[in-house]
């Protein structure tokens, strides 16, 4: 069974927002809706500063409160870790998006919530998720956690990593790299 | 005869079993059942975003255009894309399109005429122009390096009128490295263990396979060092940031000329061997000291020092990157900068060397025998570049394209044609470059409705996009070196979805009715077949494959002929000094000149600008997905040192009034710690005024509105940030 | 002025409104509420959670006559059954057009998810419900003998069914004002409250009207009256200690929420609705007038205003401030939601259906029901049994 994972090294991204639209492109998602975005922060003072950006997106959590909440189980998790949503489930309560701390969730057109799907399809095919392949800067590593051989494996025995927002038990799937 | 060599070839027939008609099943939820029937095709071609085009893949689903990818082999690529070529691929579906020729009937009207009518109606006019007032009133006006058409029209008829964009983008660059180098070298990232990037901000200007390179040096130890008036994107990446104030990088490039030199620590058997004119700059230039510089630029002594010497010892291993738009259309100076940039890394003895400044490898396509036509001689250009008592030093191949409304007033130019070029949005003052309109005969040859054609053409004959049409092969390269050539193509992956032709069509229907028969006797197929026939290889492979690696061409070391240094210059070596500027009375080195303008009172800056990564100059501002972007990102702000906006009471998303004497408009404010106190920031991609193009229209302001229309005398650039404003709180009214 | 026929005409204007609020929603769907990623919940969930407390508030000072035996509320009796009825049709009704996919219930039954509090509120909310209706038809007929075990469980129910709406806001770990036991706490204090001016409201028009109100002589909205002023003074209570728990030690989260009521963007509505007009002169009238029956009725209204905003401020401050993934990232200082005009017109449209159906239920039905008291007859003696009514 594979374990799908990602591993993001957030110091290396410079913000281009190519993740974003490729992976709109993919799914065929409108403008205004997107699966994965950008957060900036500024740090210190001129001359002394610095400017950082961390791409989040779902982070397919291992303890997912989306799933939790989700009355009628249209948001489920996978046995190779992905959580997704079956629209024809859902009633559109909105719940999921109250309870996802890490705000990724978008309301499509249908009132249906959507996010990142992690591509898992792609993957199987060899084929990484647009919103990794496309990065100038590497910035995303996504891969089975269960095989020693995949990039990921070998990166994360190899870097300190964290996860977002650990406090909130969610379990995140999603590993950022540590400066 | 060059044979593709093994690695390539691998790389190649491994991609041409993919890129032919592939079906791909994908099986997700609802947009995926769909997906599971329809047959997925992926076209090999090249990107239109800007002037990188990169190589790309295009999927196409239904007989749409689903989503594209980077092709791994092209080198501007290497498998990567940016925000904008997803979206400009998006944008063949896009609003903003002139769907078929339109003829100007009134102050904002246009009707939609057929080709044959437009051929026939501008053929007519051109044929009454160039017999009233000569071939040499016909000017083209394009973005340089889009086409390849034109030169033969104007050749025809004796025009020396073709002016391109690059006054607006990097002519003192051009102009310099062709004098002073005799070619144009690039940045080994592969190999450097130092780079220093001053004005260039790869993460923002971007060219995808080569930040890929920036950041994988990174990660092998190499040291990234920015010098910006702000923390550019580039800088986040960056070992170290370094703000300088805004139009004084010619005196750090002489800070660091002078500590190399002065502390002896400059590559000296290069110098002696390869350059020429060291003398005479060392001795305009011995008292430029660090100390100097500190004091001009606003980075501490020390500092300059520093990187001086650490690039010294990295040397041959380190460079300053020899740079782009930023800096070098920018100011009274810029030609005398880019002429130091290639002092610094002469001194550095990089030129030639692994891991320091290479050639980007070239290789010669062939081309379609044409039977032999009789050619005028042609007049003098009206732009004065070239000409002895105009701008004698300003390349004729490019042109001083801002001040070609003045041409029109003068009456030297009669007809103009625009081909893939905004001048009312990406050259200075939009009032001025209204008065294009004047000439007789104005004919635009863009995709969309740009301002351009909306407030100056008689006619608009759309392009069809870049993903509708198939073009010769070109040979990439520029920015960065590579010892294996490479050729790309754009292939069609959608058949026209509106009533548009590709140039090639365009300009036989023109040059015919105009009584230039036969001018293009050939088809594109027979373009393409042509150009790789001296490579030796199929067409079809390039086609399949949509870019090809050769064997290395390029070998490290200065090209020497007969033992001599064998340059394309005057000497055949690195010259210091330029001739040709003497010639016309300047000095032959670069010494320091001062900034035309400095900002003085407590609320002026000097308005800096700078490229977004998910916009392309103005153009990509139409299209929803990059503006979604720019929305949620609050795009469009002006970015203003935090402790200044404090003096004038300017909080973050204040609106701001901004003026200089050409203009005064209204934007939000983003304060930052990230930005040199002296200046105001920009992004340089808003400030749309055509009706027709609802997404972009009146999002933000434009840098190009501030500024009068200027020539720096030298190179021909238009001196972009050569302007102070003003900016107080609040709006207007 | 309260005449049958004004109070119609008033519900069938408010019907009106929301009737084009909810045709506006139904036909161009999510895109017309105000709602956004940011801010998922707005009026309207509100607006349910506004009925749904009513309904349950009034069920449980109903209670007090039919399982605690305090003769004077029975009174209450079916007026009381009718109006919750109502009153928790309207919040799901309410509910509904706010959910996208309101026909995909049926998931909630094929696959339920036991671990939902949204699950467990459409349980108990549901149940309830059928016992609602169960007592209100037994009463009409008046079959004691089976409306008091209703009643019974109908109270255990209500209980669960309003203090799991607390639940349903206190299990988001992901947005700290909302998050613990308090609101729990909080729905069921907050419940009595409305229940009771919800109850004063009608049976002073009922005493209006001639309708048997009193017991032993007493108008039962001065009774009313009296739990009110309790549960009002006690929502005063818990509403200073959450706000000074939120402020102190400056909790990531709940800090700026309650600074958002005190004096960002909640703040006109906190105060010059929730707290001035909803308790503040609510409590100083019925002082001040010694719960005079006329006094209470205005003093309830007020109330009932104040409660519609203090749902909202509730749901609001949950999701004003920004998720804060990363420590200090750039944000708006808070989200925004600004109500779409039908979400406005759908909260006036239930209201006048609420209104509506009962005046109707009040003609339907007899609701008058006479009460076991002692009371002097024309001759003045003092008697024992059912008073006669318009007495
Ligand atoms: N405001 C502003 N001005 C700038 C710059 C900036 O960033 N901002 N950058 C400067 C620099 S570095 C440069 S290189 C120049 C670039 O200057 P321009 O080339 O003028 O800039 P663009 O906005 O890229 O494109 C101009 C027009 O090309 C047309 N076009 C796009 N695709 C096609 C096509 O496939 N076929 C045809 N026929 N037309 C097409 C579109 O109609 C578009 O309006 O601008 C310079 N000036
Ligand atoms: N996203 C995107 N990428 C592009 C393009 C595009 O339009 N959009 N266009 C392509 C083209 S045609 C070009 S020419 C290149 C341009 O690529 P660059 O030359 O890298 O682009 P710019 O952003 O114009 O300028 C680079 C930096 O110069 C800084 N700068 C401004 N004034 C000064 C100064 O006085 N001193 C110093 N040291 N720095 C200064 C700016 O802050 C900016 O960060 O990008 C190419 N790639
Ligand atoms: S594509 Fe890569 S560099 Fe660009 S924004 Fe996304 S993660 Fe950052
Ligand atoms: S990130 Fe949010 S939406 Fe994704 S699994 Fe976790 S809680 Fe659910
Ligand atoms: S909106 Fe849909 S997916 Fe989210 S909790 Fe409600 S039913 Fe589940
Ligand atoms: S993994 Fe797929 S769905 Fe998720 S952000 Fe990347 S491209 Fe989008
Ligand atoms: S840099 Fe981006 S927009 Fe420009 S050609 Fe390459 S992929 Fe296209
Ligand atoms: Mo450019």
């Amino acid at each position: 069974m594979a374990r799908f994972a990602m591993l993001i090294d957030a110091s290396r991204c410079t913000g281009c927002n190519a993740c974003r639209i490729a992976c709109q492109m993919q799914w065929q998602l409108p403008p205004e809706r997107y699966f994965n975005r950008l957060e900036h922060r500024e740090r210190g003072i001129y001359p002394n500063a610095k400017w950082e950006i961390v791409p989040i997106q779902c982070m397919h959590c291992d303890n997912p409160p989306c799933r939790d909440v989700c009355p009628t189980g249209a948001t489920y998790k996978r046995t190779d870790g992905i959580v997704l949503i079956d629209s024809k489930k859902c009633i559109g309560c909105k719940y999921c998006l109250a309870a996802c701390p890490y705000g990724v969730r978008q309301i499509n057109e249908n009132g249906v919530p959507e996010k990142c799907r992690f591509c898992a399809e792609y993957i199987i095919e060899g084929i990484m998720p647009p919103c990794t392949s496309t990065c100038m800067n590497e910035v995303r590593v996504f891969g089975d956690l269960d095989d020693p051989n995949s990039k990921i494996s070998k990166l994360m025995a190899k870097k300190e990593v964290y996860q977002l927002l650990p406090e909130k038990g969610t379990k995140p799937r999603i590993y950022y790299v540590k400066k | 005869m060059v044979r593709v060599s093994r690695r390539t070839f691998l790389k190649a027939s491994a991609l041409a079993g993919v890129a032919s008609s592939l079906p791909l099943m994908v099986n997700f939820n609802d947009f995926a059942r769909a997906a599971q029937e329809a047959p997925i095709t992926k076209i090999p071609t090249m990107c239109n975003g800007c002037s990188s085009t990169c190589g790309k893949y295009v999927y196409i689903k239904n007989g749409r255009v689903w989503k594209v990818e980077g092709n791994p082999i092209n080198l501007k690529s290497s498998g990567k894309l940016c925000a904008r070529a997803h979206g400009m691929a998006a944008d063949v579906y896009g609003l903003g399109r002139v769907t078929q020729p339109m003829k100007r009937i009134g102050e904002m009207e246009f009707e939609p005429i057929s080709w044959a009518q437009a051929f026939e109606e501008i053929g007519n006019k051109l044929y009454e122009i160039i017999n009233e007032h000569g071939g040499n009133s016909v000017m083209w006006l394009g973005h340089g390096g889009k086409e390849h058409y034109a030169s033969t029209f104007l050749d025809e008829i004796g025009s020396a009128n073709y002016v391109t964009h690059y006054a607006t983008c990097f002519s003192s660059k051009t102009n310099v490295w062709d004098r002073m180098v005799g070619t144009m070298l690039n940045s080994d990232f592969d190999n450097a263990n130092y780079m220093l990037f001053v004005g260039r901000n790869f993460a923002g200007g971007i060219i995808p396979g080569v930040m890929n390179r920036i950041t994988k040096a990174k990660e092998r130890g190499a040291k990234v060092v920015v010098v910006d008036p702000r923390y550019c994107e580039l800088a986040i990446i960056a070992d170290e940031w370094i703000p300088i104030r805004p139009g004084t990088d010619l005196a750090l490039f002489l800070g660091i000329a002078h500590t190399l030199i002065s502390e002896k620590i400059y590559d000296r058997s290069f110098v002696t061997n390869y350059v020429y004119g060291f003398d005479e700059f060392w001795s305009a230039n011995k008292d430029f000291t660090a100390e100097k510089a500190a004091e001009i630029t606003g980075i501490p002594a020390e500092k300059i020092r520093e990187i001086a010497r650490e690039m010294a010892a990295n040397a041959p291993k380190a460079f300053l990157d020899t740079g782009y738009h930023g800096l070098h259309a920018h100011y009274a100076n810029s030609t005398q900068i880019a002429m130091m940039n290639v002092v610094v890394n002469a001194l550095l003895g990089n030129m030639f060397q692994v891991g320091g400044l290479m050639p980007s490898a070239g290789i010669t396509l062939g081309h379609v025998e044409t039977p032999q036509r009789e050619i005028p001689e042609k007049g003098p250009r009206a732009d004065g570049a070239g000409v002895d008592d105009e701008y004698p030093t300003v390349e004729p191949s490019r042109g001083i394209p801002q001040i070609v409304p003045d041409l029109i007033k003068k009456g030297r130019i009669k007809a103009l044609f625009i081909y893939h070029y905004n001048p009312l949005r990406t050259a200075p003052d939009p009032e001025y470059q209204k008065g294009l309109k004047e000439a007789d005969l104005v004919v635009s040859i863009p995709v969309d409705w740009n301002e351009t054609s909306l407030y100056t053409a008689d006619y608009i004959l759309p392009e069809s996009y870049y993903l509708e049409r198939t073009e010769p092969p070109k040979v990439i390269s520029g920015f960065i070196a590579h010892a294996y050539p490479q050729i790309a193509v754009r292939r069609q992956a959608i058949k026209p979805i509106h009533n548009t032709l590709p140039l090639l069509d365009i300009l036989k229907g023109i040059t015919a009715a105009a009584g230039y028969y036969n001018l293009y006797p050939f088809t594109v197929e027979e373009e393409i077949k042509a150009s790789v026939k001296p490579l030796n290889i199929a067409p079809e492979l390039l086609m399949e494959t949509g870019c090809l690696e050769f064997p290395a061409s390029v070998q490290p070391g200065f090209p020497m002929k007969d033992g001599k240094p064998a340059l394309n210059t005057f000497t055949g070596k690195v010259e210091f000094s330029i001739g040709a500027f003497k010639l016309y009375g300047r000095q032959g080195v670069a010494t320091w000149v001062p900034p035309l303008v400095m900002p003085n009172g407590e609320d002026e800056f000097r308005l800096i600008h700078g490229k977004q990564p998910w916009h392309s100059h103005h153009f990509t501002c139409n299209n929803p997905y990059l503006m979604a972007i720019s929305d949620k990102y609050n795009g469009t702000w002006l970015w203003m040192n935090k402790t200044r906006a404090e003096k004038l009471g300017i909080k973050n998303g204040d609106l701001v009034t901004i003026s200089s004497e050409k203009a005064t408009k209204e934007i939000r404010v983003k304060i930052t710690e990230l930005l040199h106190p002296d200046c105001v920031w920009i992004p340089s991609a808003y400030g749309g005024f055509s009706e027709k193009l609802k997404t972009a229209y009146q999002e933000g302001i434009n840098y190009n509105d501030f500024i009068p229309a200027r020539v720096e005398p030298l190179s021909g650039s238009v001196m972009g940030q050569e302007v102070i404003v003003k900016v107080r709180k609040g709006g207007n009214s | 002025m309260f005449t049958k026929k004004n109070w119609l005409l008033i519900s069938l204007l408010l019907i009106g409104i929301g009737a084009i609020g909810a045709i506006n929603v139904l036909l161009h769907g999510e895109h017309v509420l105000g709602i956004n990623n940011q801010v998922p919940w707005g009026i309207l969930i509100a607006g349910y959670v506004f009925f749904a407390v009513s309904s349950t508030g009034v069920g449980l000072i109903s209670s007090l006559g039919h399982v605690f035996g305090f003769t004077r509320f029975e009174l209450l009796g079916r007026r009381a059954l009718l109006v919750s009825i109502i009153l928790l049709l309207c919040g799901f009704g309410v509910l509904g057009l706010e959910l996208a996919n309101p026909f995909n219930l049926i998931y909630i039954l094929l696959s339920p998810n036991f671990r939902s509090p949204i699950w467990w509120m459409g349980a108990f909310y549901g149940l309830y419900l059928i016992l609602l209706f169960a007592e209100f038809y037994y009463s009409l007929h008046n079959d004691h003998k089976k409306v008091k075990p209703i009643a019974n469980v109908a109270f255990i129910t209500k209980l669960a069914a309003v203090s799991n709406l607390g639940v349903v806001f206190g299990m988001l770990h992901s947005r700290p004002f909302w998050q613990g036991p308090y609101f729990s706490l909080y729905m069921i204090l907050t419940a009595i409250l409305s229940g009771s001016a919800i109850l004063a409201i009608i049976f002073y028009l009922v005493g209006e009207k001639g309708g048997q109100v009193a017991y032993r002589g007493e108008h039962i909205v001065i009774s009313l009256g009296k739990i009110l002023v309790a549960a009002l003074f006690i929502t005063a209570i818990f509403t200073f200690w959450k706000l000074i728990t939120s402020i102190y030690g400056g909790v990531p989260g709940k800090y700026e929420a309650a600074i958002a009521l005190l004096k960002g963007p909640l703040s006109l509505k906190f105060w010059l609705f929730e707290i001035i007009a909803g308790l503040i002169i609510p409590i100083y009238i019925l002082f001040k007038y010694q719960f005079q029956p006329a006094k209470v009725f205005l003093a309830a209204i007020l109330a009932m205003i104040g409660v519609l905003f203090m749902r909202m401020d509730f749901v609001f401050a949950g999701q004003i401030i920004p998720l804060r993934v990363i420590e200090g990232a750039l944000s708006v200082p808070y989200n925004t939601y600004v109500p779409g005009w039908s979400e406005w017109a759908l909260i006036l449209g239930a209201i006048g259906v609420t209104i509506f159906l009962y005046i109707i239920g009040e003609q339907k039905f007899k609701l008058d029901v006479q009460v076991e008291e002692e009371y002097h007859d024309q001759a003045g003696n003092l008697v024992s049994g059912k008073a006669p009514l318009n007495n």
